[in-house]
């Protein structure tokens, strides 16, 4: 029987699991520590709880001001929150007729465009960076939190249709051919019944995409070159340069940064868990 | 014919929202990004007279040695009304090999708050407040690096008196730079406004010529509207640049307008994807709706609910990310080299392809990079994989205490962003303070010089990513064994088969088509890794450690702006990518099943 276990055989199991939980949360303490500790270094230390516990880098990330008195991350989390918002918002609605008509419809050109949006989903936003930034250098948009948006939007879109075609596709048509017997529209069912029972998936997928555009790093480093109209990440990065580090800055701002992404991953965490492998599970 | 009218007004009204979609997006564009052309012809002007101005006295003043003097001129010019920025640089090289390896000094600066010192590198006087230094440090060295710039130059003589636009500044070793950064000052441009306009009359013009006409007369009509339309845009892309100089200078919400009214669309080099663009947002329904391809007509007749659903998405995936996609191909075989692209064939290809006369071990070489790639990615999978699986097989015994708790604890690497991550472990990895040294000490190993060594480095970034890689094969399998149901263990219990046996004949086949999209899914996550790659090693020692799509970025905006090579390096990163697509096959499987 599977309940037949020695004690030894479940302290074992039970050490196994503690060593590799103890390894995995070792970092993040470590930066949780720093963050409340005095001191730019980035030390090591078996005990978690600091010595001397202060507030002063979260006083610092909060009020660092340009040499024009702007203060900074005011206009950085306001940026972050903009580019994810519209993000968000430019995926989920355009990504929302997309996938129902890819869920409801069948056209000549369906198949190639669900190819197309797969191959887009898997190939990162780095590697059409370059033609992205020749162009918006042409368009003056650089340094533009509406050209990160629209860079954003090219991973966005893709990830929503995928995560909303999926849940449409769970939905009993009977409800809308009843809809249909009672005299609704095409969009009259789309917009009347469907959306409605889709607010759930509509939910995680707006956060997901908010998320990860939250999250995105490297591509804001690259368009933007103004400290004012960096997002978080980069605002994060330029605190540990190669040769000067604040790393009790850095901990601070990361903690900052990162507790409501992290609140909303473990949320959402299952949804995006079968949102990913769906395509595998099911074929 | 009747019946097809009701379909000739939608292609006008089509095209028309289109149009007005396109005016939107780019006067929205341009009207929150002063930064267009127009700005930056006015901030030249502006720019080349302060420098005029300035660059006399100051060096007169630096041939005397006399740095209160400077220091007080660029005090008093840097009160002036549009003048925010004045400071003066000195750069030296650092490697005649290496010759965008600068460092930049400041020398003298405007702001009063200011102390003139040194800034070499990130190293900063006391007197510069951190972020201030920081930031001051950025732009100088952005300045040097890329061109978008209001910084010119006061030396050498003779050098200083003719500044095109988008001029790269290379600033010769030992000499002084000028550097004068102007408000933005908008101007107006009414007359690329007026043309947009005509364009869309135009897109008016062709289906209404097109309902006067019957049979192939049609076709020509299509012909000649789209054309005309395609000429207009190319007048309107070729004169942006004569406009925009001769406009007047103002400022306020009426140049604002205007500016935004004008499209901030760029002449020269890239006109023609514009034109392409255009071109495409403005014929496409009307070729669609228009005898062009009666299958394609009858496709969207028959289908037009569908479409209707569809085109939203459609068009912003051809705008974002067709279009960029196209041009990246073809950026492949230009060559960028001063703001100017240079048409080279199949050069960029050929260069990356035989290693561009390094040998395979050098790092600079193609097939070295792809091999790293290939050992990072497996590497990491296989490791990502056992950790995970083998920690679902613990955590999946039902009578296990906590293992909610375990969970909870073990997916906190994925929720942390990568990038913070990365600059963690970076963190951990010092040499001198980072905590897994510290950490070896204690067991009595010398510290080690992580990024200066291959092997090291590769180790740093390898540990990194497992770290952070392994909750999401955990859950995966985790979920995966959840569903192999228990009477099957019963069942083997009872023949008497051993847990290996039980493993490998049950839990492992079952676990298969669960994990195998997770594990394609990984490599490429894997194999795309950016942030851990550029933030964790940097690449070090010498671009040894760099991935393909590090290597391709540090092309772009590293090694001075070589954006042809890297667009090169992305295409052939695409291709690698569609090959294992085909090669695992299971996108298309995956994909069916997503299907119906």
């Amino acid at each position: 029987m599977i309940g037949r276990r020695s004690p030894v055989r479940s302290v074992l199991i039970h050490a196994v699991l503690i060593t590799v939980t103890v390894v995995t949360l070792f970092p993040v303490a470590l930066v949780v520590r720093k963050s409340l500790s005095p001191g730019n270094e980035f030390t090591l230390s078996l005990n978690p709880i600091p010595a001397k516990a202060t507030t002063g880098h979260y006083q610092r990330v909060l009020s660092a001001k340009d040499f024009s008195g702007r203060w900074l991350f005011g206009r950085q989390l306001w940026n972050s929150f903009f580019v994810a918002l519209l993000t968000t918002i430019v995926g989920v609605f355009l990504a929302s007729t997309a996938a129902y008509a890819f869920s409801r419809f069948r056209f000549p050109g369906r198949r190639f465009g669900m190819m197309i949006f797969l191959v887009v989903q898997m190939f990162p936003a780095t590697l059409i960076m370059i033609p992205l930034y020749v162009i918006l250098d042409k368009l003056g948009m650089l340094d533009s939190v509406l050209g990160l948006v629209l860079v954003y939007s090219t991973t966005a879109i893709p990830f929503c249709v995928f995560m909303l075609k999926g849940y449409f596709d769970t939905i009993p048509r009977e409800l809308e051919e009843a809809a249909w017997l009672d005299g609704a529209s095409r969009f009259g069912m789309f917009w009347r019944v469907v959306l409605p029972l889709s607010k759930p998936a509509l939910a995680v997928t707006a956060l997901f995409s908010f998320m990860t555009a939250w999250n995105e790093y490297i591509l804001a480093e690259t368009f933007l070159n103004n400290e004012a109209s960096y997002t978080l990440p980069v605002m994060l990065k330029h605190y540990v340069g190669d040769k000067s580090a604040d790393w009790g800055a850095f901990a601070a701002g990361a903690i900052l940064v990162s507790i409501p992404v992290m609140a909303l991953f473990y949320m959402l965490q299952k949804a995006l868990v079968s949102g990913l492998t769906a395509g595998g599970v099911k074929g | 014919m009747a019946k097809r009218r009701p379909a000739t007004l939608r292609g006008v009204a089509l095209t028309w929202l289109l149009g007005a979609a396109l005016l939107g997006v780019f006067t929205l564009g341009a009207m929150l990004r002063q930064r267009n052309l127009a700005t930056r012809v006015a901030n030249e002007r502006v720019a080349r007279q302060r420098l005029a101005a300035l660059s006399g006295p100051v060096r007169e003043a630096l041939a005397k040695g006399d740095g209160a003097r400077v220091q007080s001129l660029l005090k008093s010019a840097a009160q002036g009304r549009d003048v925010s920025e004045v400071v003066l640089l000195r750069s030296k090289t650092l490697s005649a090999k290496v010759p965008y390896l600068r460092e930049v000094q400041l020398v003298a600066h405007g702001d009063p708050t200011v102390e003139p010192g040194p800034i070499r590198g990130e190293q900063r006087s006391a007197s510069l407040s951190p972020a201030y230094a920081k930031q001051l440090y950025d732009w100088t060295g952005r300045v040097l690096e890329r061109e978008k710039t209001d910084l010119r130059w006061l030396s050498p003589p003779g050098v200083a008196e003719r500044i095109e636009v988008g001029q790269r500044i290379s600033v010769p070793r030992g000499e002084y730079i000028l550097g004068v950064r102007v408000k933005p000052l908008i101007r107006p441009v009414a007359v690329p406004g007026l043309l947009l306009l005509g364009l869309l009359l135009l897109g008016l013009a062709v289906p209404l010529a097109n309902r006067a006409t019957t049979g192939r007369w049609q076709w020509l009509a299509s012909g000649a509207g789209v054309s005309l339309m395609a000429g207009a845009c190319g007048v309107l892309l070729a004169g942006y640049d004569h406009w925009v100089a001769r406009a007047p200078e103002t400022t306020g919400v009426g140049g604002l307008l205007s500016t935004g009214l004008s499209l901030g669309v760029p002449g020269g080099g890239l006109g023609y994807v514009w034109g392409l663009l255009a071109l495409l947002t403005l014929g496409l329904p009307v070729l669609a709706w228009r005898g062009t391809g009666q299958r394609v007509s009858r496709a969207f007749r028959e289908h037009r609910v569908a479409m209707a659903y569809v085109v939203p998405a459609a068009l912003g995936m051809t705008v974002l990310v067709l279009v960029p996609f196209a041009v990246g191909i073809v950026l492949g075989f230009f060559n960028h080299c001063e703001g100017r692209f240079e048409y080279v064939g199949l050069a960029n290809f050929t260069d990356i392809l035989s290693g561009g006369g390094t040998s395979v071990t050098d790092p600079l070489n193609f097939w070295f990079t792809l091999g790293v790639t290939l050992l990072w990615t497996s590497l990491n999978v296989l490791l990502h994989v056992s950790i995970g699986l083998g920690l679902a097989m613990l955590l999946k015994d039902p009578l296990l205490r906590g293992k909610g708790v375990y969970r909870v604890l073990l997916i906190l690497p994925w929720a942390v962003p990568n990038y913070i991550t990365a600059l963690m472990w970076k963190g951990m990895f010092h040499q001198q303070f980072g905590a897994v040294n510290q950490l070896l000490g204690v067991f009595g190993i010398e510290k080690v010089s992580w990024f200066s060594h291959f092997w090291t480095s590769f180790t740093a970034n390898v540990v990194t990513n497992t770290w952070l890689g392994f909750p999401f094969m955990m859950v995966v399998t985790l979920g995966a064994l959840q569903s192999i149901p228990q009477d099957l263990y019963e069942a083997a219990e009872v023949d008497g088969a051993s847990k290996w046996y039980q493993f490998s004949r049950i839990t492992f086949p079952l676990l298969k088509p669960a994990l195998l999209p997770a594990v394609i899914l990984g490599a490429i996550w894997t194999f795309n890794m950016f942030n851990v790659i550029y933030l964790v090693s940097a690449g070090e020692p010498g671009g040894s450690t760099d991935i393909l799509i590090t290597e391709a970025y540090r092309w772009a905006f590293i090694r001075h702006e070589r954006y042809g090579l890297a667009a090169a390096y992305a295409t052939l990163i695409f291709l690698i990518l569609l090959a294992y697509s085909l090669i695992t096959n299971r996108v298309a499987k995956g994909a069916e099943g997503t299907f119906e």
